[in-house]
């Protein structure tokens, strides 16, 4: 078990990370936003916690929080000023900002290394540290989830008008859930930067973007237990099909394929599927 | 020195705009947003590059040729992904999603078949000549990139406008429940569409690589980018919005590099873009029609 | 005494279309108020100004005296307005009770309560079910508490819908053809609900189809025709105005 884990531990952490930050984008699909801010956000939270632990000394705790906390706030910046904007538009404006943060942290050599990236930074992520955290986040979602506030998030995905009209004030409620997908986006973004000992400005990019908000589309949306399936599938996949860069590439995008065509609440509805299949 | 950046940014920006406006049409006529576009794009420029260099036809045919394969890439993106996606009533996010997976595919099978490294164009008669025109040094290329983005631009508006299929197109575009009534095929309507679409998107991938002389599996990503872009500065579903939007956006980024250097020339486009969107929601050319999406 | 709502030449024009086209009258407390008119005749168009789902292009809305026209939907609803909509808008995947719940003014649970699980969230939600179940026993739709809205019958939505608008506990209340679709027995219980609702401190601004319920139930009676108002009055009144039998008539023919 241990051997097991010491040849996997890379693999397993990068689960645990993906997971997590793709429960910043499953909150906000739970309110029909589909965002693409997390590589920016990640972004911010990277360099802000490596400046921090590299160049002030900051231990690694304190470092983590004020990347959570320069995220949120960014989040809340951002979220502001785009959540007003409908359907593709805002997806397209969460796209623009983390393009737009991605070059300034290509041309801002003196704290990002410019395309080049920082090296050596110190590995202080730890596995338990990554499933702790994991952990927090499920509780905290499950936990709004089964109150009020996750009738009203429920209610909000269906019709926002409706819920207006009730009284409730819509577009604060986005822009908390907005503030809370930054945080976990800056928190992932720290815990990244210390889990590889190199980071660079593709790392969080468009593709890192799609990557995170893909994985509750492909675990299932409506469960928790969605992000956790798609960002690991993401994780182990590309793992599994060591065989051919070319081929791996092509079998990934078979099964998102199959998925989006096949199975519309996601892997998660994969055994109640096949349950029915073998009832019929 | 101006006429010369004045080329170099319309060139660069009528790419971009053939480009653009087969997205913006997909987008227009179905309320699509294709993110396979990218991919077909890079196949567009492979085919042009295989025509070219193992059949040694001219340029002209190499274009067609990849216009044509690349249209039917569109096709596929509609009868593999979108047409089931929509019948099923599905979210539209799993529309982008499916999109991102087609590209993720396209993009495997081009490096399986023709390799990671980067390529080019043979060097022919275009890539060196050049004329002096106003004292500043123009490539033919340029020319031609132009000549060919602006004869792509005419026949679409006059498909849309003259034909019967335009019209078709038109009518799907303002309800696919009216098309429906009036007995417009709409399915073959949308293959149609997609086809055109991807055709645009082809033809854009030879000119960019005729230009910049470089092919690879991977250069959809960018010009993905740089679509997006130009759907929100021209509104999304806007054709004249994406031309204008295009050459726009090439020449703002000719310019960004003399004023403020290479490094942030791709940052310019997403800056307008946020600025835009925070002070105009539907963008800069948005009509009527675009407030449905 | 001011009137609870008071409109002052209320337009709503669309493009070059005017949806309405300088409206007044006003809403006294504890008053039923019927709006009727031809299909198209701008009643739905009024009802969401008032509620804050629309924007008036010109004129004043005033409630206990202030203006509120152009307010967002939410903070009228907060300051005592409350409807329901021609087309109903619950929320499928919710239970009826839920659907109720959403609206309720009685504290809801703290951010703290809710992610530590406190003890005291457990009270919240049990007195805020309990507020729910009153109001949906008072529209006749106890039963159905624990169904998903989804599955009801088109009678029980349109009650849970008023039940929720009452949750908000509103001092104008706005229906939007609350009867349409409703059995006899039906609308037979809609007409005394809407009845006892003065006494309980509201207002109603009542749209619909039905002439016996709005005949027998509103104390006055405003009449809408292509935007205008062109009538009001006392119920009677109103039924034997030839303008308002021209219109209805006028529309027939169309």
């Amino acid at each position: 078990m241990t051997d097991l884990f010491y040849a996997y531990h890379n693999v397993i952490d990068l689960c645990l990370l993906n997971s997590m930050l793709a429960f910043g984008c499953f909150i906000l699909l739970g309110v029909n936003l589909f965002s693409l801010a997390t590589g920016g956000l990640m972004a911010i939270g990277a360099y802000l916690s490596i400046w921090l632990t590299m160049q002030q000394g900051w231990s690694f705790a304190p470092a983590l929080t004020a990347a959570l906390v320069a995220a949120s706030l960014a989040a809340f910046g951002l979220g502001s000023l785009v959540l007003r904007l409908r359907g593709d538009y805002f997806t397209m404006a969460t796209l623009a900002f983390t393009e737009v943060v991605r070059i300034i942290a290509l041309n801002w050599d003196s704290v990002t290394g410019g395309a080049l990236g920082v090296f050596g930074i110190p590995q202080l992520t730890e596995t338990w540290q990554l499933a702790g955290l994991l952990a927090l986040v499920i509780y905290l979602i499950w936990a709004v989830r089964h109150s009020a506030v996750g009738e009203r998030m429920r209610a909000i995905a269906a019709d926002e008008l409706a819920v207006s009209t009730a009284g409730h004030d819509v577009a604060r409620f986005k822009l908390a859930l907005f503030t809370a997908s930054g945080a976990i986006a800056g928190l992932g973004g720290g815990l990244a930067a210390h889990l590889n000992m190199f980071i660079a400005p593709g790392d969080f990019g468009f593709l890192r973007s799609v990557d995170t908000v893909i994985a509750p589309v492909l675990g299932g949306v409506w469960n928790l237990a969605g992000p956790v399936i798609g960002a690991s599938v993401l994780v182990v996949l590309p793992e599994a099909l060591r065989f051919s860069a070319q081929m791996r590439e092509i079998l990934i995008g078979v099964t998102m394929l199959a998925v989006v065509l096949f199975l519309p609440a996601g892997l998660v509805g994969l055994p109640k599927l096949s349950r029915r299949r073998a009832a019929s | 020195m101006l006429v010369q950046q004045l080329v170099n940014g319309v060139s660069l920006g009528a790419i971009y705009a053939v480009f653009a406006i087969g997205f913006t049409l997909v987008f227009g006529v179905m309320n699509v947003l294709n993110l396979s576009q990218g991919a077909v794009f890079m196949w567009g420029a492979y085919v042009g590059l295989e025509v070219v260099r193992t059949l040694a036809l001219p340029l002209p045919l190499a274009i067609l040729a990849a216009a044509t394969a690349a249209g039917l890439l569109g096709v596929l993106s509609e009868v593999l992904v979108f047409r089931p996606l929509q019948r099923r009533g599905a979210h539209r996010w799993m529309g982008m999603v499916g999109g991102l997976a087609l590209a993720r595919i396209l993009i495997g099978l081009a490096q399986e078949i023709f390799g990671t490294q980067v390529v080019r164009y043979p060097d022919n008669a275009l890539a060196g000549a050049a004329l002096e025109l106003l004292g500043a040094r123009l490539q033919l290329l340029q020319i031609v990139a132009i000549g060919a983005a602006l004869l792509m631009v005419i026949a679409l508006a006059a498909l849309l406008r003259y034909t019967n299929v335009g019209r078709a197109i038109r009518t799907v575009a303002f309800s696919e429940n009216v098309a429906r009534l009036v007995g417009v095929p709409v399915d073959r309507i949308r293959l149609m569409t997609f086809f055109v679409s991807g055709a645009l998107a082809g033809g854009a991938g030879v000119l960019w690589s005729l230009l910049f002389q470089s092919v690879s599996p991977f250069m959809g990503d960018g010009i993905l980018l740089k679509g997006l872009t130009v759907l929100i500065l021209g509104g999304l579903g806007n054709i004249v919005g994406a031309l204008v939007g295009g050459v726009l956006l090439g020449l703002v980024e000719v310019a960004s590099v003399v004023v403020v250097g290479s490094g942030y020339r791709d940052a310019v486009g997403f800056g307008i873009v946020l600025l835009i969107l925070l002070t105009r929601p539907t963008g800069l050319f948005a009509t009527r029609e675009t407030t449905r999406a | 005494m001011t009137p609870l709502l008071e409109l002052r030449s209320v337009s709503r024009h669309f493009g070059g279309v005017a949806a309405l086209s300088n409206v007044s009258f006003s809403l006294p407390r504890g008053a039923v108020i019927g709006l009727i008119g031809p299909n198209g005749s701008g009643k739905t168009t009024l009802m969401n100004v008032i509620s804050g789902v629309d924007a008036p292009t010109d004129g004043a809305i005033l409630l206990d005296g202030a203006p509120v026209q152009g307010l967002p939907a939410n903070l009228l609803a907060r300051r005592g307005i409350a409807r329901t909509f021609q087309h109903i808008r619950l929320i499928p995947d919710l239970t009826a009770l839920q659907n109720v719940t959403l609206a309720l003014r009685t504290p809801s649970a703290g951010a703290l309560d809710i992610l530590l699980r406190l003890p005291r969230l457990g009270r919240i939600e049990r007195d805020r079910r309990a507020c729910g179940l009153k109001l949906l026993d008072q529209v006749g739709a106890g039963q159905h508490a624990d169904t998903l809205a989804g599955g009801l019958s088109y009678g029980d939505r349109r009650r849970i819908e008023i039940a929720r608008a009452l949750a908000s506990e509103p001092r104008l209340l706005l229906l939007d053809e609350p009867a349409a679709g409703m059995t006899h027995s039906e609308r037979t219980s809609l007409r005394d609900l809407i009845a006892g609702l003065p006494e309980r401190g509201l207002t109603v601004l009542l749209v619909e189809h039905d002439m016996d319920l709005v005949m027998g139930v509103c104390d006055e009676i405003h009449v809408l025709n292509q935007g205008n108002s062109i009538a009001s009055g006392k119920p009677e009144a109103v039924r034997s105005d030839p303008k308002v039998i021209e219109a209805y008539l006028g529309a027939e023919d169309a």
